[in-house]
């Protein structure tokens, strides 16, 4: 996927008061910043005359900044937002006059004291005391002034004890501290703050943010605020603007441009995508909070856990497949529902506390085990239960060298039993999106599910077992070129349908499929119900089966991170707007914000009319 | 009102300097045993081994010879040490420049007046060494501070180019070095500059510090004042020096953050 940042300006969500009332502090004017970077680096005389020689000093420009325009009361608290290399620290730079523009004009009304990186001219030779004077003479101080607030300084840095003590003995976070009470013991007109309060410990860190407040409060100070952090610079900061390689894409009050910069800023996508997630962002429409399910867990463990116990009675049998493994879940997810058994994920160096815990609920009395061979061990996971849970549980293990064949020790297990019911599946190793999509329509009708192995042709292994299987549909998960038509041949001459999916990208394949299973659940209607599952971590997703088939849901590939996946969502609510009871999130508890949540709400809520 | 500013500025950037210069100071003798006395002992010691040296060798006929030699050497010294360390500020201080915004000429300024304190230091060893040599000290002593004055110019002017072009092309510090060796010995400062032909008088008339150096000797070996004309011919240098290095200064100074 290439990767594409938009630069273009978001307009019509925020806008700013015109406030012609009140004192500029900063006036910064259609200010460029370009540089030239020498195609070579021509250090020398030498190596320059030769190249003025040859006429091959050419050089290569580089737009740092292009037309920023920022007009900064006096006395607001704005934050620049953006990811690393926007030109962030480049406009600071320009503001606090390090550097010149190359075109446009920076006007600055009163004192700066500039944050931008703390402790630029200590000296790690000198003592404390010695590196304040010096450090205070540098940022421009009286040497009146240094007496006067030596102490304040002492103490807020809390280096009393060690003044004599030259720097290089210092803790860094010692050092960031008497930088940072020098930098702000002065109260400046506008102070600049880059990133500083992201060194030191939590205390120094707290403590920093009650000096700004206190400047910002007390003192009427101008406050330029540069961070990743989002929330600190929606919590300070009442205006904000988010610059994204050098271009300005939105200037406003700080809620809304930390909002819109969570949702979109750093995300890929293309630009149509963005467009879309921005309008739904900011559309008016009241989301139904009531329709987002959070389903969220610390590891894919507790979250197959999680899944599990959705159903309240006890199960007899359980089947285990190893999380850390993707093809291990999804052939462990689709025996568990063949067997309507739950399915749980260990790993192969332990049972994590969850599995455990929910194997001792379920008071299973017999545990499938599907992995491959060298990790897949029954004695040893027997073991290891009973050690955790005091339990001792029947454990069979279904396992095999390769992925195909392990595809085969489950399906015959569960074909000895006549479980299998559904068409069955083809896939390969890694075909990780597609079959999250295809999952609910997997475990709700009982497909068995094969895995080829890769870069050969069918075996025949493998095509004796779906002629045995005796099926009428045969769904093909892999492209042409991974399984070629002829391959599926002898198929269609047993009389065999197949269906393939293979689409460009996972989230078309995810409407495709979901096309499809619909299609094919056909009187029932549409669904009601979703599941948005990121397929960056697939393995909080490996076991949504079973669960999609109970709550007859479909999954709906959802990647915040990327725009074109929530785009596509956005899509399927809102060409479903009202007909949708119910969202559920699944994912890590980071995956998805809240704001990612009630913005597919929105985008699936009703309108009222009125 | 800009007066006042001006003032301001001068004063906040002469507590600047004046910092600098303490740090440089301290960071210099921090953690040797003799600390400042190392400012005395280093040109009186150079001074004996130059004086052993060349009397063995040359025999030249000069009248105190070790005082001859210690007046050229700490002259020269004060010119080359304050060039050379100007040259190198700029660069040295890159995180300050990159980060703050402060006064640029500051740094090679500092540089300057750093070693001038050096040098008023080691005015101890040359007033040890008259006492040794039994030459009394004369009313001339009077124009020393106007000396001092021509050389810190002169040095600064030279600094100033250095930094900015040093900054540019980084070749010029190595080829500083072999400049201040080639001038060490093109200006008679262990021979008398009657050894020299007579073409050559025109050019080391061209020298400045044949001139700088020559002005020393004469306030302190013979105790007269150098005329008009020789002070003339001295300032000129200077503050055609001083002028040129300020102006590249100047014109380079907003590059500076781009190169360092």
């Amino acid at each position: 996927m290439p990767e594409v940042v938009n630069t273009t300006p978001l307009s019509g969500f925020s806008t700013l008061p015109d406030e012609p009332e009140r004192e500029t502090a900063i006036s910064v004017k259609n200010v460029s910043m370009i540089f030239n970077m020498a195609n070579e680096q021509l250090n020398s005389l030498k190596e320059y005359a030769i190249a003025l020689a040859r006429k091959e000093l050419r050089f290569k420009e580089f737009r740092a900044l292009d037309g920023i325009t920022l007009d900064i009361k006096k006395g607001d608290v704005f934050g620049i937002l953006g990811t690393n290399g926007s030109g962030k620290s480049t406009l600071l730079k320009i503001i606090a006059g390090v550097l010149e523009p190359t075109k446009g004009t920076c006007a600055i009304h009163g004192n700066i004291a500039p944050l931008i990186e703390l402790g630029a001219g200590f000296d790690m030779e000198l003592t404390a005391r010695e590196n304040i004077y010096l450090n205070g003479a540098l940022l421009g101080y009286s040497k009146k002034f240094i007496q006067d607030n030596f102490d304040d300084i002492v103490e807020f840095a809390e280096i009393k004890p060690f003044l004599d003590m030259p720097l290089k003995n210092y803790s860094s976070g010692m050092v960031a501290r008497i930088a940072f009470a020098i930098a702000t013991v002065i109260v400046p007109d506008i102070l600049i703050v880059d990133e500083v309060l992201s060194v030191g410990d939590f205390m120094f860190q707290k403590k920093c943010e009650e000096r700004i407040q206190s400047l910002i409060k007390e003192h009427n100070v101008t406050v330029l605020i540069v961070s990743h952090n989002n929330d600190q610079i929606e919590r300070l900061c009442n205006k904000a603007v988010w610059i994204e390689k050098g271009h300005m894409r939105m200037l406003g009050t700080a809620h809304d441009v930390c909002q819109t910069y969570r949702v979109l800023g750093g995300h890929t996508g293309s630009k149509k995508a963005e467009e879309r997630v921005f309008s739904t962002l900011t559309s008016p429409v009241q989301p139904d909070e009531s329709l987002i399910k959070p389903l969220e867990a610390d590891s894919p463990y507790a979250m197959a856990a999680r899944l599990s116990s959705s159903r309240e009675e006890p199960a007899d049998t359980v089947v285990v497949a190893f999380g850390e493994y993707e093809m291990d879940g999804f052939l462990g997810a689709g025996l568990a529902s063949a067997l309507d058994a739950p399915v749980l994920l260990t790993k192969s160096d332990g049972i994590p506390d969850a599995t455990s815990q929910e194997i001792k609920r379920l008071k299973a009395q017999r545990i499938i085990l599907v992995g491959k061979t060298p990790y897949c061990d029954a004695g040893k996971f027997a073991d290891a239960l009973q050690a955790a849970t005091e339990v001792r549980c029947d454990v069979q293990a279904l396992s095999a060298d390769t992925y195909e064949g392990l595809s085969f020790a489950v399906f015959d297990y569960a074909l000895q039993r006549g479980l299998w019911q559904g068409p069955a599946i083809l896939t390969h190793i890694g075909c990780m999106g597609d079959m999250i999509s295809l999952s609910p329509y997997a475990s709700e009708r009982r497909c068995p599910l094969l895995i080829k192995s890769p870069g050969k042709p069918l075996s025949e292994g493998l095509l004796e077992r779906i002629a045995a299987y005796g099926n009428d549909r045969l769904l093909v998960l892999d492209s042409e070129e991974g399984c070629p038509d002829e391959q599926l041949a002898p198929m269609r001459e047993r009389g065999i349908e197949t269906v393939r999916f293979c689409e460009d990208d996972a989230y078309r394949a995810n409407e495709v499929i979901r096309a499809w299973i619909e299609g094919e659940r056909g009187a029932e209607g549409l669904t009601r119900s979703f599941i948005a599952a990121p397929s960056w971590q697939p393995a909080y997703s490996y076991t949504i089966g079973p669960y999609a088939a109970r709550t007859g849901a479909l999954v709906v590939l959802d990647d915040p991170q990327d725009l074109d996946s929530v785009a596509h969502a956005i899509d399927l609510f809102e060409s479903r707007r009202g007909r949708i009871d119910l969202i559920t999130f699944v994912g890590s508890r980071t995956q998805f914000s809240p704001l990612d949540k009630t913005m597919l709400a929105k985008a699936a809520s009703a309108i009222d009319e009125e | 009102m800009s007066n006042a500013i001006n003032k301001a500025t001068l004063k906040r950037n002469w507590f600047t300097i004046s910092s600098l210069v303490s740090k440089d100071f301290k960071l210099k003798y921090r953690r040797s045993a003799l600390g400042v006395v190392w400012s005395v002992l280093n040109p009186l010691l150079m001074m004996i081994v130059l004086s052993a040296v060349f009397s063995t060798f040359f025999r030249f006929d000069i009248p105190n010879y070790p005082l001859y030699i210690i007046l050229g050497n700490t002259l020269f010294a004060l010119m080359s040490e304050s060039t050379t360390g100007a040259m190198w500020s700029i660069l040295d201080s890159s995180s300050l420049i990159k980060k703050v915004r402060i006064e640029k000429l500051i740094f090679p300024i500092e540089k300057v007046l750093f070693q001038l304190v050096n040098f008023c230091i080691s005015l101890i060893a040359v007033a040890i060494v008259m006492v040794y040599f039994r030459v009394a000290p004369s009313l001339s002593l009077l124009m020393l501070p106007v000396l001092l004055l021509f050389v810190v110019l002169f040095s600064a002017g030279l600094g100033l180019a250095l930094s900015a072009l040093a900054v540019f092309f980084r070749d010029v510090c190595h080829l500083w070095s072999v400049v201040i060796t080639a001038w060490t010995y093109a200006t008679p400062l262990f021979y008398p500059v009657m050894v020299l032909p007579d073409w050559m008088m025109p050019v080391m008339e061209l020298n400045p510090m044949y001139h700088y150096v020559s002005y020393f000797r004469q306030l302190l070996l013979d105790g007269t004042v150098p005329g008009l004309q020789e002070n003339l011919i001295c300032l000129g240098m200077a503050v055609v020096t001083f002028a040129v290095g300020l102006l590249i200064f100047k014109k380079s100074e907003k590059k500076f953050i781009l190169y360092v």
